[in-house]
């Protein structure tokens, strides 16, 4: 929770930030999103009264992601027109709320799914996909080269997060699916911005308008077929089974998913799961935060995810 | 004076999980609060499980016991990646190791490694998930969008 002294720290870094004097009168922490501890703050601001943020806090490396890229490419997309939240500030050194944070604007609107949602919810994930990085100022992500590359990247940066989050010893079953993706990763035609975590309950809407796309965390260069790998096995497990996804894609976007290759994206979206699911044990075994969703997510929710992974490829 | 008896760990545990799950989680308000309370129920239910026989030790002997079996059956081939593996000390780190082998080797030796070393895993996995599954279930519950 966010302590006394740290919000009168909040205020005073939201007075600079908006140029205005404002009180943080709530701050309700939400149970979605596990990467960042996220608190919906109702401030009262002298010149634009009533106003609702959402913070965004890091949590001791929590998923082996940052902010700073988030924050990067959340501005760089709303500059270009993609329904994205407006960022309003970031403090990256952990002085004010002892972890990195930043503040968005709050989007009115819901996360819970609904089918007439989906709609412009993949169409504008393909628009995502479709877009020259580089021409809306996303030059800050590592390319890949090689046509192999977007699939080799996310397996090593997956590795050497597991590897570094390490608590204990390491898994044959993670070591193994690592390998099994080195040896097998395909050819990515063209690489493009990769959500990295879509799906429902990623993002919100209203009366079937699509308001924003959220957690963009894990946003990165790759394959498109990651995304929509992950939007099919990940968050959109329980809506379609994985054939109508496929025909339901070809049919609202035109996006043809080969069997071999979805396989091996769905494969590549479990291993990163079971390797950042880790950096949550690392966390709670070293007591640095002893939140009872690092525990479910350092154990029940990495072995549901390494087992899914042994079943489909090892 | 002393107690009769004192109670044991299992029972107070089960008061506890009790307690939140039919006291305190009914009257929880906040998001972040509730979810919190159900994933304690859980947690309280993992820490039953563990204490009824913490798995660390007894799945090191396994894993040891399952590299050694593959020791036997590895001597035949040169290969240095076999003999690499098998000179860790740590039974994980050498099971790794030679999963990591049969991946690139591809050959019939490697079948014969994989069929010792997974059932071992996959009986580990699998008795593991059996224990986080009130965990797991609290944790689900609580997934927001895909509902």
């Amino acid at each position: 929770m966010i302590s006394s002294e740290q919000t009168s720290a909040l205020e005073a870094h939201l007075g600079e930030v908006l140029g205005e004097r404002c009180r943080l009168v709530k701050a309700e922490r939400m149970s979605m999103g596990q990467s960042r501890a996220m608190y919906i703050g109702q401030l009262e601001c002298e010149r634009a009264g009533v106003r609702k943020v959402v913070i965004r806090v890091e949590q001791w490396g929590l998923l082996g992601s940052d902010s700073r890229d988030e924050v990067r490419v959340m501005r760089a997309l709303r500059a270009a027109g993609f329904p994205v939240a407006e960022v309003l500030s970031y403090e990256p050194t952990g002085a004010v709320l002892g972890q990195p944070f930043f503040v968005m604007e709050f989007v009115e609107g819901t996360s819970v799914f609904t089918r007439e949602s989906l709609d412009p919810y993949v169409q504008t994930l393909a628009g995502l996909h479709r877009l020259d990085p580089a021409s809306v100022g996303i030059d800050f992500f590592e390319v890949p080269r090689a046509p192999r590359d977007s699939a080799l990247l996310q397996v090593e940066r997956w590795y050497e997060v597991y590897r570094r989050s390490l608590a204990g010893e390491p898994s044959p079953l993670v070591e193994e699916a690592a390998q099994w993706l080195r040896n097998n990763a395909p050819e990515t035609p063209r690489p493009c911005l990769v959500h990295g975590d879509p799906g429902p309950g990623n993002y919100l809407h209203e009366g079937g308008e699509l308001r924003a796309l959220v957690d963009w965390e894990f946003a990165h260069l790759g394959d498109p077929e990651e995304d929509w790998a992950y939007l099919i096995s990940m968050r959109g497990m329980g809506i379609m089974d994985e054939a109508s996804w496929v025909a339901y894609l070809a049919d609202a976007v035109g996006v043809e998913l080969d069997p071999e290759r979805l396989g091996y994206w769905i494969a590549l979206n479990l291993y990163k799961g079971a390797c950042i699911d880790q950096t949550a044990l690392g966390i709670f075994i070293r007591r640095q935060y002893l939140a009872p969703n690092l525990l479910a997510i350092g154990t029940c929710i990495h072995l549901s995810a390494l087992k899914r992974l042994a079943d489909k490829i090892l | 004076m002393t107690l009769p008896v004192s109670p044991d760990v299992e029972t107070i545990l089960d008061s506890c999980i009790e307690t939140l799950r039919d006291v305190v989680v009914p009257s929880v308000e906040g998001e972040w609060p509730r979810y919190s309370a159900e994933l304690m129920v859980g947690s309280l239910e993992y820490a039953k499980e563990l204490l009824r026989g913490h798995p660390n030790a007894a799945r090191r002997e396994e894993m040891a016991r399952a590299v050694e079996e593959v020791r036997g059956i590895v001597a035949v081939d040169p290969a240095p990646a076999w003999s690499e593996a098998l000179a860790e000390e740590s039974p994980f780190q050498a099971a790794s190791r030679l999963l990591v082998a049969c991946q690139n080797d591809g050959s019939e030796l490697s079948e014969r490694v994989r069929a010792i070393l997974h059932p071992v895993l996959r009986q580990q996995l699998d008795a593991e998930m059996a224990r986080t599954i009130g965990l797991f279930s609290a944790f689900a519950r609580n997934m927001v969008g895909a509902k």
